[in-house]
């Protein structure tokens, strides 16, 4: 039987109408948030990764009913309202971090809930913050030099208040 | 997936009348990471889904100096790692915690939800094992408390009776002094299950130098390596022959499987070195005068 | 004069095609695709046994569950399918072959209903005596996969065995190894094996098709590497002609050869053409754990390889005999064993060649294209065995490759002269960065260091006839439309396409659009594999370009009244510095310029390039000769530095060294990103990865939960990635392909660092931590090699305590 669940998606206030044994990855996909990936469904690939309340999860171990009251935040949210890339995301395209382009969002999420909360990394700790995405593309090596770049990109931006989201 | 209901309760004894009313055809779920994998492989069909994650009593951690940490139901394996009192009382759980699948999981997963799934692999398992933690209990007869020696009972088994909820556990200060850590072994860096997992501790308390040693992923039940620990006791720094000696005991207490992640040979022999290097890093720490 | 400028030429650093909208996670792959409420989910039943009769299947439940619309089986569908030979169907009928392979296809209104209803189907079965072990199958007709193997359908090159599990027999007949090996001074011989393993490609399979019902006409979306390879092989399994099939193909996550030719689309069209269903489009998502039961793997293979070797550590004879398992389907599996043979002397120059490369069918999930396509199956053999011969011989194992090294001019295996190369530099480049020649000790308190090398190289694998073609159209307000059906699956064919247009036409990379692949606009490309593209599509484009460029000079020269000589287009402006002009192209290159004489001349500028590769002629099929059996190789090196703990098994990359001489990086960032991704891949696969089954031929590493791919975590904290650029003569700009090889050596080099390190050498992939264990404690007891065999994990479960009581 479905039921309403109410939260904020990437800034706004949405109502989605779900089962119970709805996903929030399954869910977000419905409603068009198909950034969020089905790279497996069970937790092991990290394809579906968002920030749920400024902790990354993977959306396809959430239910969407938990998803109530909650802030959730996809990289649709992050590209600005000109449609201007979030330095994470600006980062990726810079230092050829994208080859097929499947794990990117999810690696992205990852970097962005990590970032907030670890400005200043080295390799090794971006590495550990990065083990549950999986890429099969890259090899990971241009991925870690694009977190790099985005960390140095949202230092410089911190003390202008605003604009490091 | 197959359909279910999901019930939110606000409280304990909702939760409990609605394990009571619906009896076998319901799960508990806290952070769900075990039981929608279990869902969506069709391992398991409940009817109903009584969610934990909004009753604030089984929310948090909490530190009392003379009883030890209270760890509740909800707390994350991440939340969990992440306590200072954690880190600096119980390095063994916090290093379990960490090599707990992985960094996103760990946001979600909870503590006594691996301890409840009863996974022989369950990597918060060894850890509950040595600091002998107290797992309470809220059920239809009432609050109770059991050892965790006593828990678990079998691979995915344990000692709860139909409607009781484990609300949360604690985990007494081990002695004076104490240094502890957790060994993993797996078949890469990352989010794996574990082939051998390794507690110990080394704790220095009224009797002098004791070990606590457990093993698990390697018998139906996790073995705690009394004789292993019996050739440690008093040694503030055991020599390679006597770590060779508990070794050996610990082995000789596991009873492991063959499956597609190892083979039981291979186990044996891990643990005998997992063992071993576990219980010098505690010696070398307690020498080195770090600890809590 | 060269009469084009501009900034993102061949050769550029420069921002890649649709990297944009995968950061912002706007692009839309086939799961992401909309459609409305008439859209239909289908999920398939898969047998349980391995190999058995269907003696009954029973889905009156499922047809009672909310939502189910219909549930066909393999008889309501019976069309073969088929790359190179026909023995596909995309279920089951009358016998099924492999634990897991699709028995009746479930279709409802929405994916939990499909699942429902799935779980409702029950099927029995007569259980027949079923055959894992390759080489078994090989020399054993006891128990036949395709009984009736001599009905199907197959390409002239491919030459499967009726009467047997042989699907393909591929031979290299050259000179007299016999007389050579009589006469050599060392014989070496070993064998290696290696079992399954997945592509791992982040994003499953899924497909979309629709029959229209009025006319039958078929819409198929589909993550598919190659749009035209699947409708003509959908059109040839239903007797179709080829326009009344339509293949859209979104971008794909990864593609690896997993996604090559068809793979589930077949299925979803046994639903979608079902009477009770035509009409409406039906989609077909296939759960990770069913990937690898629905589509292929890359085969495990078993190979022996014997060298006859003179006094002065010349190789003088060859003997390879591979066993290829390639499950219950050989349509593809083919290949891989054709590639391997004809490429079977490897990097070095061997006079005698006797080389037998079978695909063997068994009972297991079907081998297909993967990344190397027979290459790292065969290096992974010849590198180990060419270092064990070399310490046989008392050579440095590197003096003795380059000793034996296919120079140049020199004859390959199929009599073929080897391409211009530069594999002495590259070989000299790796030894040094690893600093191979040096003993260096392990950086980890109490493990031991190795290091080891490989050679890699790799031809195209593809028919002689493997065509391309491309379209350029130019806009009224100066960009250009690129239509080239390669399928760009992160490698960033379309932005080394812009860069050979922009190179063409003068015109910046920014106005240059690439669309994704559909039969319906695209002109025909024959597979985005066999790291081809670049190279086939490239000549392609370039002509399609270059053919768009002179009609354009053509029109100004009039128009302006000048020599098309004199006549140059410099990011995007058209000039003629003799007459002072310079006008950006505008819209009178779609509708026409005002000549002087009045008259408007012109109309749409479009250019056309096809390519087909002109000389290849099929080996022989007894002696597999032929004066170019190949279009080129590409040929590379890989040395690797690792650290083992004795005490565990567990090993650490620390640094490796690849390096490929790759003609022309056309797209500098590309190449990187290939070399970089394939050898974390290769390592990847190297050390943790395998497909195991239980004795019943249960696959129990179906997801990710067993079946570990490396993460960040896995990954060298060095890894130095280079090239060199000898040119390669035909070619659209010196560039030869690089796609796949990268993957190909990085396994072998391993083993040889391994045996490096520990002394011991380890004859079985992967090396797992528990696998290295063994060696070492082997080692201890003296033993000099371990072989482990995974058809004899049959015994060590039935033997193991699997249940605790």
């Amino acid at each position: 039987m479905k039921r309403d669940v109410h939260f904020i998606l990437n800034g706004r206030p949405v109502t989605f109408s779900v089962e119970p044994r709805t996903t929030l990855l399954r869910a977000l996909r419905e409603y068009g948030v198909t950034s969020v990936k089905r790279g497996c469904e069970e937790g092991e690939c990290g394809t579906c990764t968002v920030v749920i309340d400024d902790l990354a999860q993977k959306s396809c171990m959430v239910l969407a009913l938990e998803a109530e009251g909650k802030s959730v935040l996809t990289v649709e949210g992050l590209v600005g309202p000109k449609g201007e890339l979030h330095p994470i995301q600006q980062a990726f395209v810079d230092e050829g971090a994208i080859q097929c382009g499947f794990c990117t969002p999810g690696m992205i999420m990852s970097a962005y809930a990590f970032l907030r909360k670890n400005p200043d990394p080295t390799e090794e700790d971006i590495r550990v913050a990065l083990a549950g995405n999986l890429c099969r593309c890259t090899g990971y090596i241009p991925i870690f030099r694009a977190v790099q770049k985005a960390a140095a990109v949202m230092r410089e931006l911190g003390h202008i208040p605003g604009r490091a989201r | 997936m197959l359909a279910f209901e999901m019930e939110r309760p606000r409280s304990l004894a909702s939760a409990a009348e609605l394990l009571e009313k619906y009896g076998s055809r319901a799960m508990v779920k806290a952070g769900g990471t075990d039981v929608l994998v279990w869902m969506r492989k069709h391992a398991v069909h409940p009817e109903v889904l009584v969610d934990l994650s909004e009753i604030p009593e089984l929310r948090g951690i909490s530190f009392y100096p003379h009883r030890g940490i209270k760890i509740g139901a909800l707390a994350t394996v991440n939340e969990t790692a992440e306590n200072e009192d954690v880190k600096r009382y119980y390095p063994a759980l916090r290093d379990a915690c960490l090599s707990h699948s992985d960094i996103l999981i760990r946001n979600k997963a909870t503590v006594l939800g691996n301890i409840c799934a009863s996974v022989p692999s369950g990597d918060l398992i060894p850890a509950f094992a040595v600091y002998e933690a107290v797992l309470h209990v809220f059920g239809p007869g009432g609050e109770r408390d059991i050892p965790f020696s006593d828990f678990i009972t079998g691979p995915r088994k344990n000692s709860l009776i139909p409607g009781e909820i484990v609300t949360a556990a604690t985990l007494p200060l081990p002695g004076d002094r104490s240094v502890g850590c957790y060994l993993k072994l797996a078949r890469r860096n990352a989010l794996d299950l574990a082939q051998v997992g390794v507690a110990c501790l080394a704790v220095e308390g009224e009797e002098g130098r004791t070990y606590r040693i457990a093993c698990g992923a390697v018998a139906p039940k996790p073995v705690r390596a009394s004789e292993a620990e019996k050739i440690l006791q008093g040694a503030a720094a055991p020599g390679d022959d006597l770590l060779e000696k508990a070794g050996k005991a610990a082995a000789e207490a596991s009873n492991p499987i063959t499956d597609v992640r190892a083979s039981r040979e291979y186990r044996l022999s891990m643990v005998e070195e997992l063992t071993k290097r576990a219980v010098a890093l505690c010696a070398e720490r307690l020498q080195g005068g770090r600890a809590s | 004069m060269k009469q084009t400028v501009t900034k993102n030429g061949v050769g550029a650093w420069t921002e890649r095609k649709y990297d944009v909208e995968k950061a912002a996670g706007t692009l839309a792959f086939t799961d992401d695709l909309r459609f409305g409420p008439e859209l239909l989910h289908a999920r398939a039943v898969r047998s349980t046994v391995a190999h058995g009769e269907i003696l009954s299947i029973d889905f009156s439940e499922a047809l009672k569950v909310k939502g189910v619309v219909k549930v066909v089986t393999g008889k309501d569908f019976v069309h073969r399918f088929g790359l190179y030979l026909m023995d596909r169907t995309p279920m089951a009928i009358g016998k099924v072959r492999y634990m897991g392979e699709p028995v009746a296809l479930v279709i409802a209104e929405s994916e939990e209903a499909a699942e429902e209803g799935m779980l409702k189907v029950t099927a029995k079965y007569r259980e027949l005596p079923p055959i894992f072990d390759p080489v078994k199958a090989a020399t054993d007709n006891s128990v036949l996969v395709h009984p009736e193997l001599e009905t199907y359908d197959h390409v002239d090159f491919i030459t499967p065995f009726p009467g047997t599990n042989i699907g393909n027999w591929f031979r290299i007949r050259r000179g007299d190894v016999d007389k050579a090996f009589s006469e050599a001074e060392y014989i070496v011989e070993e064998a290696v094996n290696c079992p399954q393993i997945a592509h791992g490609f982040l994003e499953p399979h899924c497909c979309i098709c629709r029959e229209e019902p009025a006319t039958g006409d078929l819409t198929i979306w589909s993550t598919a590497q190659s749009a035209f390879a699947l409708r003509d092989i959908v059109a040839k399994g239903l007797k179709y002609p080829l326009s009344k099939i339509r293949v859209i193909a979104p971008p794909i996550g990864g593609g690896f050869g997993g996604k090559a030719g068809m793979t589930v689309e077949a299925l979803c069209l046994a639903g979608a053409m079902n009477p009770d269903v035509r009409g409406r489009p039906v989609k077909l998502h296939i759960p990770r754990e069913e990937v690898l039961l629905t589509s292929w793997v890359r085969q495990a293979y078993v190979a022996k390889i014997k060298l006859g070797i003179d006094k002065d550590g010349k190789i003088i004879a060859i003997r390879n005999t591979f066993y290829f398992d390639t499950g219950i389907s050989a349509e593809y599996g083919a290949n891989p064993v054709r590639s391997a043979g004809y490429s079977s002397t490897g990097c070095y120059y061997i006079p005698n060649v006797w080389t037998d490369s079978y695909a063997v069918y068994t009972n297991k999930p079907f081998g297909g294209a993967y990344r190397g396509f027979g290459l790292p199956e065969l290096m992974g053999a010849m590198e180990v065995v060419i270092d064990i011969a070399a310490r046989k011989v008392g050579m440095d194992p590197i003096e003795f490759r380059l000793k034996n090294i296919l120079k140049p001019g020199l004859p390959t295996c199929t009599g073929m002269p080897m391409n211009n190369h530069a594999l002495d530099t590259i070989v000299g480049k790796v030894v040094d960065r690893i600093k191979l020649n040096e003993k260096e000790p392990a950086t980890r308190k109490g493990w031991v260091r190795g290091k080891g090398f490989a050679l890699a190289l790799k031809a195209p694998a593809m028919p002689a006839d493997a065509a391309s073609s491309a379209i350029v159209k130019i806009l009224g307000d100066g960009t250009v439309e690129l239509l080239a059906a390669t399928m760009d699956m992160g490698q960033g064919a379309y932005t080394a396409y812009s860069q050979m247009v922009s190179e063409e036409l003068g015109i910046p990379i920014e106005k240059i659009r690439c669309p994704y692949p559909d039969t319906q606009s695209h002109p025909y490309d024959w597979q985005t594999v066999a790291s081809r593209s670049c190279w086939s599509m490239g000549m392609a484009v370039k002509r399609a370009a270059s053919d768009a460029r002179q009609k354009l000079l053509a029109l100004y020269a009039e128009y302006w009244q000048v020599e098309p000589e004199s006549i140059t287009i410099e990011h995007g402006i058209v000039k003629c510095r003799k007459k002072g002009k310079a006008e950006p192209i505008d819209e009178h290159i779609q509708s026409g310029f005002p000549m002087p004489d009045g008259n408007y001349k012109g109309g749409p500028v479009i250019g056309t390039g096809s390519f087909v590769p002109p000389d290849v002629i099929y080996p022989d099929a007894e002696t597999g000769q032929s004066p170019k059996s190949v279009v080129h190789f590409t040929v590379g090196a890989v040395g690797i530095d690792v650290e083992v703990d004795p005490a565990t098994g567990a090993v650490e990359v620390n640094k490796v060294s690849a390096g490929y001489d790759v003609g022309k990086a056309i797209s500098p960032m590309n190449v990187r990103g290939q070399i970089q991704g394939g050898t974390v891949q290769g390592i990847s696969a190297g050390l943790m990865e395998g497909m195991y089954y239980d004795e019943h031929g249960r696959l129990l590493t179906p997801d990710f939960t067993d079946y570990k791919i490396a993460t960040a975590l896995d990954v060298p904290p060095d890894l130095d990635a280079f090239w060199e650029e000898t040119p390669e003569e035909l070619s659209p700009y010196g560039n030869r392909g690089v796609g796949e090889h990268s993957m190909i050596s990085p396994a072998p080099a391993m083993d040889n660092a391994l045996f490096d390190a520990l002394g011991i050498r380890i004859h079985s992939y992967p090396l797992g931590r528990e696998r290295v264990y063994k060696a070492i404690q082997a080692k201890k007891k003296g033993e000099t090699d371990l072989w482990e065999y995974p058809y004899a994990l049959e015994q060590s479960y039935k033997n193991a305590i699997k249940e605790w009581k």
